[in-house]
């Protein structure tokens, strides 16, 4: 049988298929036209003439307003304005600017947070200098247009609005029932003391949705600001990123390490749990009238619109800390930038910034964002849709107003470099709560790490 | 293994633990949906209770906001044509490692398997420069091209799936005179045919849930896919609980219902493995 | 000649030419093979492997993520920092944990639950289908919901907890230094177990049904049948699912991050959340990528040892 002479494998596969492999690689070599006919290889990126626009207003009250804004823009200057609003999660906004700015196609314009993230984008050389765009709208420019943007004397970002971070709201109908007027409230005795009342009576004095780690980083920046002074707090910060910043204020003086202290006294009123509450719940129980003071940037306006609250908020500043160099009228200030991509055409972003910062284009943007831009607008002319968010809105305007010059001071994770900040500050703050830090510990820490960090920048 | 010959406690223990874990794991979709259809301030104030009135709100603004319509035609179309194109280069591959000897066969698999062991989170960036480079950035045949390379599971699973059928069957058809290929096509994946099916399963899940890679990748939000869609609800300090949960509602259930129509299929063609002949 | 002659005085063949042939053959296969192999490699290669070297060599650098032409070579100085992280080295702790508890629970248990599917318990497919609907959803999306859940002041595990009358029970889960890790745990692994039991079933359906039935006959008890008609079959499988899960285990990320950030301060941070952290985080991508070429070296021996655990006679290559 010739069966007993054939190998004992099966046979090789035809020489075919190695052809017909290669002919799948051609193909789709070939079929890259095709793909690109059905929108796969399309990407949102301009043309010359178009300006891309990277940002993170993605709700939806911010994106009307932002379209809106851009469509304005297109019908007063003929340059046609891509709106590329990214999901606004947090972590990874800012990650995303970086990588944009680093691929070869940059948008031509981009929001992002003032300090450093700024910083080192300008450092790194892909952002535009904005010193001679920033020249021409300088006369209407009021403070802060230009904070956490400036570096070497060079501009790096112009601001699109800036959110009041050491507001403190409250709901008067609740705080009456326990005979509590924050209107006299002025120091932060008092209103611990008048907390302490409202606790032993049964009463849920303050929330915090410390789980998410940035709420008890809002108490530290607002209680180191209160203690040192604005000019000091940022002094402070500054020396982690900037360079030469010597050590006149250091993390380990005794009213930075008081004002880390001030904040475990806020542990006893936190609600039951509030370790591991996250800060949107907190925000719904303040809004539903559950608690009598509620800690939180000015944002929470946009949250309100929203879910409306359930009675007449008011919000006043963080108060004073008896002892502290810091006065109760110094603000804490958010700051939004917009920067540019240095492969931009400068003539189209000067046409942007021109129309933003016309004041009824500004008292327009204010009113649906809820932001302060820093230049000349008619705070009258601002609309607000809700007569009560109008009124907080309004009573928010004026603590900006009544700061003074020299009265704010960027926010800890917008002056902090990051690294620091979100290991110290944020999680320190948890560290703080839960015991496994003392005020010592983590100054001491902040303060080897800023030591670290000056070196590094020589 | 009859469940009717289970022993009394055996089988108590059996539907006690299998209810309880099923309980668990509906409780909390039970609790979204009554909750979507609240109002905002009802779910926080009166988290337990029904829905006072049956509102769609939630769901049509977070819909619209987050524009699912385009996010899920886009999330289709990737999954699709990346699935298909995994099941049948990983097929070619896994069929090579499990029926043929060559040079540097098992170096081979190592190197491909490997790939695994390292998290996407270091490779998305110098793969987003190498996009860059191609001009392929922000657009969506990148993370088709992305997906294509997830070659490690679906080889081993492949493989050891190939490996699985009876050489005996085989031979016996090239004794027979038939071809290889043939034998391929009308012997071993017809056998293999569960296994395809679930490997396909599992691909389209992970690339239909792939968050790291679309958020690395695009800018354009013509161009995004479902999972970017939840994270436009939850921004750094503020979050909008209605259309958090309307989006949350939305990125669950529709996957959901797919698998419940199609889990007839796949049950049977996943069940159906070892059928002998 | 004829063929008959051929036959009879042609010689046995020199041992070198047949040699050669065999290697021709095999010469001839290789090429077959590889061209089978060569699309998936192409994809492989150009956009997995090529990524991966190129981490791997920035982990000696220091890089923002801003320009890479501006990245500075610092020689091994990120992993002399690597050892020396006392926090690095807790979440590779945390992840040992989640890989013990996968592995333990996950798989075993899915096994478990698998069979008794398959012996054909009533409403097995109701359980099948409840099973495997939380795979089906992104993790981000069952993160977002297990946030609610562990709320302490309204979400349902303490709100069930007060209404059983455990109300003691209690906790701020996702805020506890102790309880954060493993409530993060019992999400993952709720939300995935129905595939290792859809992977089971399967195997499972490979098992020989004239076996079964004569292994029954025979008045086995189910346990007996379990161990030697059963198991054999299900150890490819069993393979598989473990592996799986290990790996996944040990690169968990998204429900983590999520849910807790790896905090409270770090108690719930996996090698991956920290690595994010550090890398997106913190700026310093050279040092993230170092983490991660610890993963993979972490990850290649924990394949081995399971490879060398699970070995079986099958493996004729």
């Amino acid at each position: 049988m010739n069966s007993t002479t054939r190998s004992s494998g099966p046979r090789p596969l035809p020489r075919r298929s190695f052809l017909r492999a290669t002919a799948g690689a051609g193909l789709l070599a070939a079929g890259l036209p095709a793909l690109q006919a059905c929108g796969l290889t399309s990407s949102g990126s301009s043309a010359a003439t178009t300006l891309t626009f990277m940002n993170r207003w993605s709700d939806p009250n911010s994106q009307k307003a932002a379209n809106a804004m851009f469509s304005g823009f297109t019908k007063a200057s003929g340059v046609k304005i891509t709106n590329q609003v990214q999901p606004s999660s947090g972590s990874t906004y800012q990650p995303a600017v970086r990588t944009a700015f680093s691929s070869h196609t940059p948008p031509t314009l981009a929001t992002d947070i003032s300090g450093p993230e700024v910083y080192n984008l300008a450092r790194a050389g892909v952002l535009m200098d904005l010193t001679s765009i920033y020249q021409g709208i300088k006369s209407r420019a009021r403070a802060g247009a230009v904070a956490g943007s400036e570096m070497d004397g060079r501009i790096w970002g112009l601001s699109d609005g800036a959110t009041i971070g050491n507001c403190v709201f409250y709901n008067p109908d609740y705080l009456a029932k326990y005979h509590v007027d924050a209107g006299a409230i002025t120091t932060t005795s008092q209103w611990l003391a008048a907390m302490t009342d409202i606790k032993k009576a049964g009463g849920t004095p303050i929330l915090i949705g410390a789980k998410d780690q940035w709420p008890g980083g809002h108490y530290l920046n607002d209680l180191v600001q209160r203690r040192l002074g604005s000019a000091a707090a940022t002094q402070l910060y500054n020396r982690t990123v900037l360079p030469k910043q010597g050590d006149k204020i250091k993390w380990t003086d005794d009213q930075v390490i008081a004002a880390f202290r001030d904040y475990l006294a806020f542990k006893p009123l936190f609600q039951d749990g509030f370790l591991g509450e996250a800060a949107a719940t907190t925000d719904g129980q303040f809004l539903t009238g559950k608690a009598g003071f509620y800690e939180m940037g000015s944002w929470l306006l946009s949250t309100m619109r929203q879910a409306p609250p359930s009675f007449t908020p008011g919000v006043m500043l963080f108060p004073a800390v008896d002892g502290g160099a810091g006065h109760g009228n110094e603000v804490t200030l958010a700051n939004d930038t917009i920067i540019v991509s240095a492969k931009a055409h400068a003539d189209g972003v000067r046409e942007f910034f021109d129309y933003f910062a016309q004041p009824d284009n500004l008292a327009r943007w204010s009113g649906s964002m809820f932001t302060s831009p820093p230049y000349e607008f008619d705070a009258s002319a601002v609309k607000v849709d809700s007569p009560v968010l109008s009124t907080l809105f309004g009573r928010i305007n004026s603590f900006s107003a009544d700061a003074g010059p020299h009265g704010a001071a960027l926010f800890n994770d917008q002056a902090i470099d990051v690294n620091i900040y979100s290991r110290y500050i944020w999680q320190g703050s948890v560290g703080l709560m839960t015991g496994e830090l003392s005020p010592e510990q983590l100054c001491r820490k902040l303060e080897e790490a800023t030591v670290r960090a000056q070196q590094k920048l020589g | 293994m009859n469940f009717a010959r289970f022993s009394l406690p055996a089988k108590i223990g059996s539907y006690t633990g299998l209810t309880g874990l099923a309980l668990i794991i509906i409780a909390p979709l039970l609790w979204l949906t009554m909750s979507v259809f609240k109002s905002s301030s009802d779910i926080v104030t009166n988290p337990f209770s029904l829905p006072k009135s049956i509102s769609f709100t939630n769901i049509t603004d977070a819909w619209n906001a987050g524009d699912f319509g385009l996010l899920y035609v886009n999330s289709v179309l990737i999954t699709v044509v990346s699935v298909f194109g995994i099941l049948v280069l990983e097929g070619m591959a896994a069929y090579a490692f499990a029926r043929m000897e060559f040079r540097g066969r098992n170096l081979l698999f190592v190197v491909f398997v490997a790939g695994q062991f390292v998290p996407a989170q270091i490779v998305a960036l110098p793969s987003f420069l190498q996009m860059s480079h191609l001009n392929l950035a922000d657009t969506k045949l990148s993370l088709i091209l992305q997906y294509l390379s997830w070659a490690p599971f679906a080889v081993m699973f492949l493989r050891a799936s190939f490996l699985a059928v009876p050489k005996e069957i085989e031979e016996a058809a090239l004794l027979d005179g038939a071809s290889r290929l043939a034998v391929l096509w009308r012997i071993i994946l017809p056998m293999t045919r569960s296994s395809f099916a679930t490997v396909g399963t599992i691909y389209a899940l992970w690339i239909w849930n792939d968050f790291l890679f679309p958020l690395v990748y695009l800018r354009s939000s013509q161009n995004f896919t479902v999972p970017l869609g939840l994270a436009h609800f939850q921004g750094l300090f503020t979050t909008f609980w209605g259309y958090l949960i309307g989006a949350i509602f939305i990125a669950i259930w529709p996957p959901i219902l797919i698998y419940l129509l199609l889990s007839r299929q796949i049950q049977s063609k996943l069940a159906m493995g070892g059928v002998k002949g | 000649m004829s063929l008959v002659h051929a036959d009879v005085t042609a010689p046995p063949q020199p041992t070198a030419a047949r040699a050669a042939r065999r290697t021709d053959r095999r010469h001839k296969r290789s090429w077959d093979a590889y061209a089978l192999l060569l699309p998936a490699g192409v994809f492989y290669v150009a956009f997995q492997l090529l990524p991966i070297l190129m981490a791997f060599a920035l982990s000696f650098f220091s890089w923002d993520g801003i320009d890479i032409r501006q990245a500075k070579f610092l020689g091994p100085a990120n992993y002399v920092t690597l050892m020396h992280d006392g926090l690095l080295w807790r979440s590779v702790w945390h992840n040992l944990v989640v890989a013990l508890a996968v592995l333990i629970i996950q798989c075993v248990g899915s096994f478990v639950i698998a069979a008794i599917i398959q012996a054909g318990i009533k409403g097995g497919r109701f359980f099948r289908l409840v099973f495997f609907a939380p795979v089906v959803i992104s993790s981000v999306a069952v993160g977002m919901l297990a946030i609610f859940v562990f709320s302490p002041s309204q979400g349902l595990v303490n709100e069930a907890l007060s209404g059983i009358g455990l109300g003691g029970l209690r906790r701020p889960w996702l805020g506890s230094g102790t309880w954060a890790l493993p409530a993060v745990i019992a999400t993952y692994i709720l939300q995935n177990f129905g595939l290792s039991v859809l992977l089971f079933i399967s195997g499972l359906g490979q098992v020989d049904q004239d076996l079964l039935e004569a292994a029954e006959l025979d008045g086995a008890s189910q346990g007996r049948i379990l161990w030697q008609v059963v198991f054999p079959v299900i150890r490819p499988v069993a393979t598989t699912v473990f592996l799986l899960g290990l790996v996944t285990g040990f690169k968990l990320f998204d429900t983590v991050y999520v849910m807790t950030a790896g905090g409270p301060f770090h108690a719930s941070d996996t090698i991956v959340t920290y690595l994010y952290g550090v890398s997106f985080g913190g700026n310093d991508i050279g040092y993230g990528n170092a983490i991660g070429v610890l993963l993979f070296v972490i990850l290649l021996v924990v394949a081995m040892i399971q490879s060398r655990l699970t070995r079986t006679g099958k493996e004729t290559e």
